[in-house]
């Protein structure tokens, strides 16, 4: 299947997904909309590896896949932004620091959100906009072949909306493919190149 | 120096704190992170069956600790396997747990005293520091090695799926291993500091270094460090004061850490 990053045919979850198949195309934005219940986190999840399901999933991805979730259970514990990056870039056990090179690919990852300034706050003291930033943060470094974004445009004011938007296309412009899940139609049909429709649990 | 210092099984007892503080200061904050401080408390009452069982079974009545670590390693890496096979929340099967090894431990207990004096179980539920032995000092020392070769390596992995088991899942990092590696090490590090807690009240070096932490650090490394050198302060001071005043290590232990818990607490206030 030349060009095809992911392949999915058949999938099913009891009570949530039904027979649902979709191709997305290498380095394009693949949107998936529908209302609340549609089972588009449900979709996600699978694709992610996370949800149990029947039905097959076939990435043909070199490199790797990340994830930003639709929220973060924020630790009510302490952990610096700096140091919740560096979890993902096979850094030294926290407890004697993530060391140089990791610290440094989590500042670059911060740079590439916007948010350099955020690096030494403690996670639980992030604003909404401050946090999705974060998340998006943790998807781009190291460099994936496909990212997987669940809605993560909720809770966002107009200006982190229209900074959203912006890392979509330069998330393309890198080559990445991009699987988007959001209920908002209209902004899918702005930027994503492939669109799929679900509701209840089936292709609309 | 005082004259009590000078004592062989005093400064066993000292170097036995020296070593339970570390071990547990270090496993405190990823305890609290991951929500296992009733889960610790569980184990501890399972090294406590472990001790009649192994009392019972021929074991020394002070180092039974084939039976004290098997029974509670067995205990706890199936308390994991059956939390990941069933759908109940991880505080009903630990209390479900808690019922069944209280039950099973009081009749052991029961037997055990029929044949010893009591005042030699006491020291498994109370600690008792001043009957440290070189074998004890010696397990104390491994698991902390133990601890730090196994867990630091797979540390941040333990993190990310506490934060978010999706990212982790999606990271493809090994959780369920990793799970029953850090509980591996955890029930060890439980078993080997019961001679210095006593098996009532080990969890308490589990849980309150890491929440004392808690109220003074922003980062994790900070939080782990700290948690370290709460609960070297707090085993350490409460050795001595046991030492001074005839009451059992593991309830002095106790008292000093809950004083440095509500300074770091009227600290934070500030």
């Amino acid at each position: 299947m030349e060009g095809v990053a992911l392949d999915v045919v058949g999938l099913s979850v009891p009570g949530r997904l039904f027979d649902v198949s979709l191709q997305v195309r290498a380095g394009t934005v693949h949107a998936v909309v529908g209302p609340n219940g549609a089972g588009k986190s449900t979709l996600l999840g699978c694709l992610a590896g996370t949800t149990a399901h029947d039905g097959a999933v076939r990435w043909n991805v070199r490199g790797r896949l990340s994830l930003v979730p639709q929220r973060l259970a924020v630790p009510s514990w302490p952990l610096v932004v700096a140091e919740f990056l560096a979890l993902h870039v096979g850094a030294r056990p926290l407890t004697v620091g993530p060391g140089h090179g990791a610290e440094a690919q989590a500042r670059h990852a911060l740079s590439l959100v916007g948010a350099s300034e955020l690096a030494d706050r403690p996670l639980r003291t992030l604003s909404t906009g401050q946090l999705q930033r974060v998340l998006l943060a943790q998807a781009l470094v190291p460099a994936p072949a496909a990212v997987l974004l669940d809605e993560p445009e909720a809770g966002l004011d107009q200006e982190s909306l229209t900074w959203l938007d912006g890392q979509l296309q330069a998330l393309r412009r890198r080559g990445a493919t991009v699987v988007w899940v959001t209920h908002d139609a209209a902004r899918a049909r702005t930027f994503a190149d492939q669109t799929t429709a679900l509701l209840g649990g089936r292709r609309a | 120096m005082p004259e009590a210092l000078t004592f062989p099984f005093v400064q066993r007892a000292l170097l036995a704190a020296a070593l339970a503080a570390p071990l547990l200061g270090l496993l405190s904050p990823v305890v609290v992170a991951r929500k296992l401080a009733f889960f610790s408390a569980v184990i501890g009452q399972a090294a406590l069956t472990g001790v009649a069982l192994g009392v019972l079974l021929g074991e020394p009545v002070d180092a039974p600790y084939a039976s004290v670590i098997g029974f509670s390693l067995l205990f706890g890496l199936g308390l994991v396997w059956l939390r990941r096979r069933t759908q109940l929340t991880s505080d009903t099967l630990v209390g479900v747990a808690l019922a069944f090894s209280l039950g099973l431990g009081v009749c052991l207990l029961v037997a055990v005293t029929k044949r010893f004096n009591v005042h030699q179980v006491e020291a498994a539920l109370f600690g008792s520091v001043l009957t440290v032995t070189p074998l004890d000092l010696a397990l104390l020392g491994a698991v902390l090695i133990l601890t730090a070769a196994l867990l630091l390596p797979q540390l941040n992995a333990l993190l990310l799926d506490t934060v978010d088991p999706g990212l982790a899942h999606v990271a493809q990092l090994r959780r369920a291993r990793n799970e029953y590696l850090f509980i591996t090490v955890l029930t060890l590090a439980i078993v080997v500091s019961v001679k210095v807690m006593g098996a009532l009240m080990v969890e308490a070096l589990l849980v309150v270094p890491a929440a004392t932490a808690q109220q003074v650090t922003k980062s994790f490394r900070g939080w782990q460090w700290l948690s370290v050198a709460v609960a070297l302060v707090a085993s350490v001071g409460g050795v001595l004061v046991s030492t001074w005043v005839s009451v059992p290590s593991g309830a002095a232990i106790v008292l000093v850490l809950s004083g440095l818990f509500a300074v770091s607490v009227a600290l934070r206030r500030r």
